[in-house]
């Protein structure tokens, strides 16, 4: 991996709870145009990554290159600028506004003012949920509203798109589809960076796979490679 | 941007219809008693900007009202000069929104916000009260001016535009346009890019970060924004008085326009536009009789409002009147403009 392709870089990095370590100096190397899972059972630490990757979280220790930038300190906003965005494990939408809106309100802070509503109708149209635009989004499924926080994300132009637990609570169908629109958002050239233990799902999307347990790492390499690491299989796909 | 035709507009429109032609129709008196109300109103949509809009619940108009008050008050009695008494309510104004800045910068940015922000605030004002009543003696001066303690300060002049001295009609008519052009800014600051922003910050401030905006700085300028709109009514408050005292800064100061908001409607300028000027209209009415009634009653009508409507009794009935006679059915909080004006 040469050191240019790394788009995202954790370096010794830690997050403690008073005397919890949820995250424990892990190191994690992202190449640009990977689509690359942080795999693990509950309590593993993937989202407390994911929120100081995102600057929600401080670490404790640690660094956060971004583009090879150190971007540990700084706000939510100024990495979105930088590139940076995400799609938490709880939809984040705005339910009392429509489809319309809640695109609205992503779209317009990156895009012209003349090109807001056309963009808003292409990434509508790369979700599958145009016909719903006028919809409020209380009203949506939880797999339409999971899409149009996708949607939101994507307003953002990202390099690097974290997707925490993106086909969460969908039938076979919806999965089926998010995992289409993960892998066609990918093949545009967006690194995709996401959580996930359904192995079944992961086995369809993720190159790379980063197994996480109890705040460390435990494993990393490409899906087959993790398949086949009886450790992992001991620890987490609960096989004997 | 068109103005959308429903219940909310034409109400709107009707009342500064009525307002205009008011001092035609009674006599001097009630044209400045509703020049008081209408400066009041400038601290409701204060309180509608901040809280109904961006979310953020204050207590602390009540320190810009009284802050650029006395500022008006000592700034023209020093100078001397009444053509200078623009000069002072345009630097009132800033410095209001100045204030406004810098408490929400240490606030935004340090992560305090929701009911916190709302006793910050709270305590401020008191601090002010407080502070201000102490003010009696001599070594209370600020240039010619003594602060007067619990009396406050007299004899403040009036906006002197030229030759020309605004009292009487031409206040109220001043106020009114000056109404008239915030509120058309309202408005259309709902819809624009940075009220849409203000909105998300409302709904889902974590979120809203999360979309890249600086939700702290954006806060910190809405924050100020009221401010400034705040210290318009408190120096609008001087010149139909022509004195301020410390009970500008007092709880009733604080607390009553956060009720009015409320209870009116705090997402919808027209609702707290017209649900103050109701009260206070009320609460004139009522004054022979003393004016504790009309808090009375205000409290009644808040506790009906937050177990019945929460959205506030006059903008539930702006929406009861379009679904009525619009047959707008939308739930939506920017009200389905989005689809087509947004």
């Amino acid at each position: 991996m040469s050191k240019e392709a790394v788009l995202l870089e954790l370096r010794h990095v830690g997050k403690y709870f008073g005397g919890l370590r949820a995250v424990d100096d892990i190191n994690i190397k992202v190449e640009s145009g990977d689509l690359h899972c942080l795999l693990g059972p509950n309590g593993a630490g993937k989202s407390t990554i994911f929120k100081m990757i995102m600057g929600i979280y401080k670490p404790t220790n640690g660094s956060v290159f971004f583009n090879q930038r150190n971007v540990t300190h700084l706000k939510s906003w100024d990495r979105v600028k930088l590139g940076i965005s995400i799609k938490m494990q709880t939809p984040g939408v705005f339910g009392e506004l429509t489809v319309y809106e809640n695109m609205k309100i992503a779209v317009q802070h990156f895009t012209r003012h003349a090109e807001v509503k056309s963009e808003v109708s292409r990434l509508l149209e790369l979700l599958m949920i145009r016909d719903l635009k006028d919809e409020l989004v209380d009203n949506l499924s939880h797999g339409q509203q999971q899409w149009l926080e996708i949607g939101m994300a994507l307003a953002c132009k990202p390099k690097l798109l974290l997707l925490d637990e993106p086909a969460a609570g969908m039938g076979p169908e919806e999965t089926d589809r998010t995992a289409e629109l993960i892998r066609q958002l990918n093949q545009q050239g967006i690194t995709i960076l996401f959580i996930d233990h359904d192995m079944a799902f992961v086995k369809k999307l993720a190159r790379n796979t980063t197994v996480l347990h109890l705040g460390r790492k435990f494993a990393e390499g490409t899906v087959e490679e993790i398949e086949t690491n009886q450790q992992v299989v001991d620890i987490y796909l609960g096989k004997s | 941007m068109l103005v959308k035709l429903n219940t909310e507009n034409i109400v709107a429109v009707l009342i500064f219809l009525f307002f205009f032609v008011y001092p035609v129709l009674v006599d001097a008196y009630s044209v400045m008693n509703l020049a008081y109300f209408l400066s009041m109103v400038f601290l409701s949509l204060s309180l509608s900007l901040i809280w109904g809009y961006c979310g953020i619940f204050s207590f602390g108009q009540a320190v810009f009202f009284g802050i650029s008050g006395y500022f008006y008050a000592v700034f023209t009695l020093n100078s001397g000069i009444t053509t200078l008494t623009p000069l002072g309510l345009i630097l009132g104004v800033l410095i209001g929104g100045v204030i406004a800045w810098i408490l929400g910068y240490f606030m935004f940015y340090g992560g305090v916000n929701d009911v916190f922000v709302g006793l910050i605030t709270l305590c401020l004002t008191l601090v002010l009260e407080t502070f201000m009543g102490q003010t009696a003696g001599d070594q209370w001066m600020i240039g010619q001016v003594n602060l007067g303690g619990f009396n406050g300060i007299n004899s403040i002049p009036s906006l002197q535009i030229g030759s020309f001295i605004l009292t009487g009609n031409s206040f109220y008519y001043f106020v009114l346009l000056i109404l008239l052009a915030v509120f058309i800014f309202l408005k259309w600051f709902e819809f624009s890019k940075l009220g849409i922003a203000v909105v998300a910050i409302r709904e889902n401030r974590e979120r809203t970060k999360l979309l890249g905006y600086n939700v702290p700085f954006i806060q910190s300028l809405v924050f100020a924004m009221g401010g400034a709109l705040a210290s318009l009514s408190g120096i609008f408050y001087v010149l139909w008085g022509n004195y301020i005292t410390p009970s500008a800064f007092g709880l009733a100061s604080a607390t009553i326009p956060v009720v009015l908001v409320a209870a009116g409607g705090r997402k919808n300028v027209t609702a707290a536009l017209l649900f103050t000027v109701l009260y206070y209209w009320f609460s004139q009415t009522l004054s022979a009789s003393g004016s504790e009634y009309a808090l009375i009653i205000l409290g009644l009508v808040l506790i009906v409002a937050i177990l019945f409507v929460p959205n506030g009794l006059i903008a539930s009935l702006f929406h009861a009147g379009d679904q009525l006679f619009f047959r707008e059915h939308s739930k939506s909080l920017l009200r389905k403009k989005g689809a087509k004006t947004l």
